[in-house]
């Protein structure tokens, strides 16, 4: 009976959910609704469909946000104080000029493989290269460009010999003479290099107070050195554990792994005190995705419940094997580098982060 | 324009995560259109208060459209989120109008009639549906909300809630029904 059933369709549980949800086929609607302007009593049952459908759609929405709300740790937008950013440039500006001036970027450790790459070469040329007037000679000992950073020519006359010419710099400088050497690592054990130790008493009598330093991360900007890669030293400390894999929820999920501390002991029982992660360019925001040029290589270092987190955020990530047998290196009183399988990063670390590092670095000793 | 294939891919796995029921996607997609939406709605006469609402309504239609499986790729995620918290802060706004008639935004347009689904969602009764359902167990709560509002079948609601198959999941759905009727009688006399 069509025209029984028709009257009384909205008592069919299942089609009435199925109306109110949008399920039903345009056919099918078509021949509801007519009847539906006739049937009053069906058109209360739809409403009360409705209203019911309605009152769970809210609910469900209410009982997401709120899981949602769970979730974020909800920060007021804060606004910017131009006052801040205008100190944070002129901080920024004097601190470049410090470092200009002191040519610190990277550390004597650095220049002096820069030496011995140049000494090997110019073993090997012809005697007459090497007996160049001062002034060529001066421009064919320029570092290649090698970190980023120029490093000055060689003073000294052109039949001095390497050893010689640095001694000159120090003793221009009024600094001890620097040993010849191509070990660029020292171990805590051993005799720090002059001009580190030079550096390492500067901090001290400087640097602010360590207990009011209460940055939990900063920003670097890590250089492609290219050098022939590092061998393995004494002092090498390998990072025991790292983000496996690079897509951000990956990184996140490995975020709360890294945090446990048992996450730090190394295989050989010791422990070490920094992490190394990596994340891709896209994770970075639009303008700090705008810096990431040439070879310059954003990374975030964090202060994580007493450990450091270097993110590296990379054009290619490397392969879970190369970031596992990664190390961290610090060269000087004030620079780190990554090893990344063939490829050394290095880094000037801001000067209350360089202290933090160290420290962290001689936790595994 | 095409959008490029790297946010297509990332958005894609994105999706994926919302498909599955993971609510950790919407945390990732609120934490990264914070900045963009606070500024829009805070720079349209808005408050922080007002630009959170607007960003986790965005994301709860999000859910929804991807739940559902109405939802199609036709711009980054970031994209359909400010779309839409536009529209909806428009519409916010005309609500407001509406109620305190001042001469603020002019620049909003809306036509001042509310939806067939938003005159449902004001009426009276969706307040007390809202409120027997809070009386109700929490496994029914969960089994309605999932039929109602995310539009799952039997199937995948019996498989989200351990029920042995969808004909145990659909009795069980009578019987929640029934249970809020009831707890709405109550709440109504």
């Amino acid at each position: 009976m069509p025209a029984q059933h028709n009257l009384h369709w909205t008592s069919d549980e299942d089609l009435l959910e199925r109306y109110v949800l949008g399920q039903v086929d345009v056919s099918e609607r078509s021949w509801l609704e007519a009847h539906l302007h006739e049937c009053v009593q069906c058109q209360q049952a739809v409403r009360a469909e409705q209203e019911l459908a309605a009152g769970i759609r809210e609910a469900g929405r209410e009982m997401l946000k709120a899981r949602l709300k769970e979730r974020i740790a909800v920060q007021p937008l804060r606004r910017i104080n131009w006052y801040q950013v205008a100190a944070a440039a002129a901080t920024i500006v004097i601190l470049v000029t410090v470092g200009i001036h002191n040519r610190w970027f990277f550390s004597d450790e650095v220049k002096h493989e820069v030496f011995t790459e140049q000494e090997q070469k110019e073993a090997a040329a012809p005697a007459d290269k090497i007996e160049a007037p001062q002034e060529d000679r001066a421009a064919q000992t320029q570092p290649h460009g090698a970190v980023g950073e120029p490093v000055p020519a060689i003073g000294g006359t052109a039949t001095t010999s390497k050893s010689e010419g640095r001694r000159d710099i120090a003793e221009e400088k009024g600094r001890e003479p620097i040993p010849v050497t191509t070990e660029k690592r020292f171990d805590a054990g051993d005799q720090e290099p002059q001009l580190a130790a030079d550096a390492r008493r500067k901090r001290e009598t400087a640097a602010p107070d360590r207990s009011a330093f209460d940055e939990v991360e900063t920003w670097v900007e890590g250089r492609m050195i290219s050098l022939r890669p590092a061998e393995p030293a004494a002092d090498k400390f390998v990072v025991p554990q790292v983000a496996r894999g690079y897509e951000r929820l990956q990184a996140r999920k490995e975020d709360r792994k890294l945090s446990k501390p048992e996450a730090l002991i190394q295989a050989d029982g010791s422990t070490a005190g920094i992490i190394l992660e990596q994340k891709e360019i896209g994770d970075l925001s639009p303008a700090q995705q705008q810096r990431q040029k040439g070879d310059a290589i954003q990374t975030l270092i964090q202060r994580k419940r007493g450990t450091l987190v270097m993110t590296l955020y990379l054009d290619r990530p490397v392969s879970d094997s190369v970031l596992q047998a990664a190390s961290v290196e610090s060269v000087g009183a004030d620079s780190v580098v990554v090893q990344l399988g063939s490829q050394l990063i290095g880094y000037k670390l801001p000067p209350a982060w360089s202290e933090v590092f160290i420290r962290q670095a001689k936790v595994k000793r | 324009m095409k959008p490029s294939l790297f946010f297509l891919h990332r958005d894609a796995r994105l999706v994926d995560l919302i498909r599955k029921g993971d609510e950790e996607a919407l945390a990732i997609l609120f934490e990264e259109n914070r900045r963009p939406i606070y500024s829009y709605v805070i720079r349209n006469s808005g408050t922080v208060d007002d630009a959170e609402d607007m960003l986790q309504e965005s994301l709860v239609i999000l859910w929804e459209r991807v739940r559902s499986g109405r939802f199609e790729y036709a711009a980054k995620l970031s994209t359909f989120i400010f779309a839409t918290v536009k529209n909806l802060w428009s519409r916010r706004l005309a609500k407001r109008r509406r109620e305190y008639p001042t001469e603020l935004d002019p620049e909003v347009h809306s036509d001042g009639n509310p939806s067939a689904l938003e005159s449902i969602i004001d009426s009276e009764n969706v307040e007390l549906v809202r409120k027997a359902l809070r009386k109700i167990g929490e496994q029914c709560r969960k089994l309605l909300t999932l039929y109602y509002w995310e539009e799952l079948s039997m199937e995948e609601i019996a498989a989200s809630l351990g029920f042995a198959n969808a004909a145990t999941a659909k009795a069980k759905k009578y019987q929640c029904k029934e249970a809020l009727k009831k707890a709405l009688q109550q709440l109504g006399s």
